[in-house]
């Protein structure tokens, strides 16, 4: 190439070339870039260390080998403007004052490069629709089963509840008139049918959370009155089990806004499992304090602990500890996951840790801040 | 669709600016667009263009893969409309011919089945013949659709619908894709008894009435 043919080339190089040019100084430093390099960086790099502009972790490259074969081509990645790394075949031509460095595009693995990313992006997108549509195949199981579960329970419940009622009447009729036995079967349809009731109250519930109709009645109320009132009621069943409950501390706080009904039926479910699996002679110690915007109420207990592995799954319905049941005592196995979906709808969050030495300590927190008038969150 | 909104659209669909589609395709969703329209008026007729542009030298064939990528990550937006349909227990199995690599048109009849409440199986690009014919013969189908975009795979579409008119005599089958828009391909469907459909109105209102 002559000597113009070589100035129009140079020329054509930096004004519309397709690959990288940058002229460096004899350190390094970027002196001159051409407008594919401007467009491909975003910016104009002079001023900068051409090593900074590579991808380079392995720190295999040097400038000063590099200048030393200019035949021989560096496969360097550089990062566009758009934060992708591209792949160039760079060749380096140094003189007494400046470097030159010329940088082709790796147009095979690019091209491999693109072919593979439509391919990934298509099984991507084909797997995203499955899933959506498995999904959406699903929720609407879910919906029909928690119909099937609410029509079933609520039909299930006057007959059951008839049965437990007429046990009952029977037992206080006609007591003098049975023998032992008989009064015997007649307390155990009542105490089983009583537990299928509850099951069938739980049903229900579930069904309805899941159906995305947990209705809240909010309103706002002393939390520390409330809990108060929850232990008195349970003051009983704990007598009973030889159980003390403690109420160990609280502070002043202003009204918290929430469900009664509701939040006094998660208040029930943790007080009555600490009081069930507490031994005899054992302690239950609630507490009521501030945790930053939100206040929690904590119920420690005296049993066995849950195991660490066991925790998070005990908030699923149908789930259970390892621990047995105590004797005389029943688990739908649906009370903690009822609980856990009306403190999340509070948008709350409720929990459990270890107690220190022994036990469990099972809490439950409600935002101290909730406007009165504020939707219930749906619970996932 | 109001004219400016689509060109914002196609404008940034072959600069590769995923974040202004996403935004066209939202708002169209937010102003309750039916989603039929969206496909129609939006992915079928960008499709259509940015294919235009690549046959014409507008751009390159790296940009309409790229405008293509953009589309399918584009309907799955719309997804959570398509799927909340009620099924009414019918099916559909819808595959691209063998070879062929433009899988989207197909996806997109998929949609619509779904859309009309039909389950609408989808055997992706370049589905394998035997992979075809066990799927017809796993679910029954009530229509089988085949999709053909580009005309160099007339040539083994032809033998395909042949073999599998033998395989599965009563199957209800149907075809689309830019590749049949020719008058002469369309005679010679006609003649062998499998139905052609243009667009995606025509089968929304072959469903309506199956």
């Amino acid at each position: 190439m002559n000597s113009t043919g070589t100035h129009n080339f140079d020329s054509y190089l930096q004004r519309h070339g397709g690959i990288l040019h940058f002229t460096l100084d004899r350190e390094g430093v970027v002196i001159e870039t051409n407008r594919y390099t401007r467009d491909f960086l975003g910016e104009d790099t002079a001023g900068r260390q051409f090593t900074d502009l590579l991808v380079d972790f392995s720190g295999r490259f040097s400038l000063s080998e590099a200048i030393k074969d200019p035949d021989k081509p560096w496969r360097l990645d550089i990062t566009s403007a758009q934060g992708w790394p591209h792949t160039f075949n760079v060749h380096f031509y140094g003189n007494d004052t400046s470097i030159s460095v010329f940088g082709e595009s790796d147009q095979k693995y690019d091209a491999l490069l693109q072919e593979n990313l439509i391919q990934l992006n298509t099984e991507f997108s084909n797997m995203s629709r499955d899933l959506q549509k498995k999904t959406a195949e699903l929720e609407k199981l879910n919906e029909l089963k928690n119909r099937f579960i609410g029509t079933a329970a609520h039909d299930l419940r006057n007959p059951i509840g008839a049965i437990r009622n007429l046990a009952e009447v029977l037992l206080e009729d006609i007591s003098g008139t049975l023998d032992l036995e008989h009064a015997e079967i007649l307390t155990m349809i009542g105490t089983a049918s009583g537990s299928v009731l509850t099951l069938l109250d739980d049903l229900l519930t579930i069904a309805r959370i899941e159906s995305g109709k947990l209705e809240l009645r909010l309103g706002p109320h002393d939390i520390v009155d409330f809990v108060r009132d929850s232990i008195r009621m349970n003051r009983i069943f704990a007598t009973k089990r030889g159980v003390v409950v403690r109420f160990d501390r609280f502070e002043d706080f202003p009204k918290v806004v929430f469900d009664r009904s509701k939040i006094d039926q998660v208040m029930n479910n943790l007080l009555s499992n600490a009081i069930k699996y507490s031994p005899a002679g054992g302690e239950v110690v609630v507490s009521v304090f501030r945790s930053g915007d939100y206040v929690t109420v904590s119920v420690q207990d005296d049993g066995p602990g849950i195991p660490g592995a066991e925790r998070e799954r005990l908030f699923k319905p149908f789930s259970r500890t390892s621990n047995p049941v105590p004797e005389g005592e029943s688990s739908t196995g649906l009370g903690l996951a009822i609980a856990r979906n009306i403190v999340v709808g509070h948008l709350g969050e409720i929990g459990i840790t270890n107690a220190e030495g022994h036990g469990s300590v099972f809490y439950f927190s409600l935002p101290l801040n909730r406007p009165e008038g504020d939707t219930p969150s749906q619970p996932s | 669709m109001e004219k400016r909104l689509y060109k914002n659209y196609i404008d940034a669909l072959v600069s590769g600016d995923r974040r202004v589609c996403q935004e066209v395709v939202d708002q169209l969703l937010q102003e309750d667009t039916p989603v039929l329209d969206i496909y129609v008026h939006v992915f079928q007729q960008s499709m259509y263009d940015v294919g235009r542009m690549w046959e014409d030298g507008v751009i390159s064939v790296a940009v309409e893969h790229m405008a293509t990528a953009i589309t399918e990550r584009l309907l799955a937006m719309v997804y959570p409309r398509i799927f909340q349909a009620d099924h009414i227990g019918r099916s559909a199995v819808i595959s691209c011919a063998p070879t062929e690599l433009h899988q989207i048109g197909a996806r997109m009849v998929a949609d619509a089945f779904e859309l009309s409440g039909w389950d609408g199986y989808f055997l992706g690009a370049n589905t394998p013949e035997d992979d075809l014919f066990s799927m017809v013969n796993d679910k029954n189908p009530d229509i089988l659709a085949v999709s053909v975009s580009l005309p160099r795979s007339l040539g083994v579409v032809f033998p395909l619908l042949d073999r599998l008119q033998h395989a599965f005599p009563r199957q209800n089958i149907i075809v689309g894709g830019q590749a049949l828009a020719d008058g002469a391909v369309r005679t010679e469907l006609k003649a062998s008894g499998v139905r052609y459909l243009s667009s995606l109105e025509e089968l929304r209102q072959l469903l309506a009435t199956f």
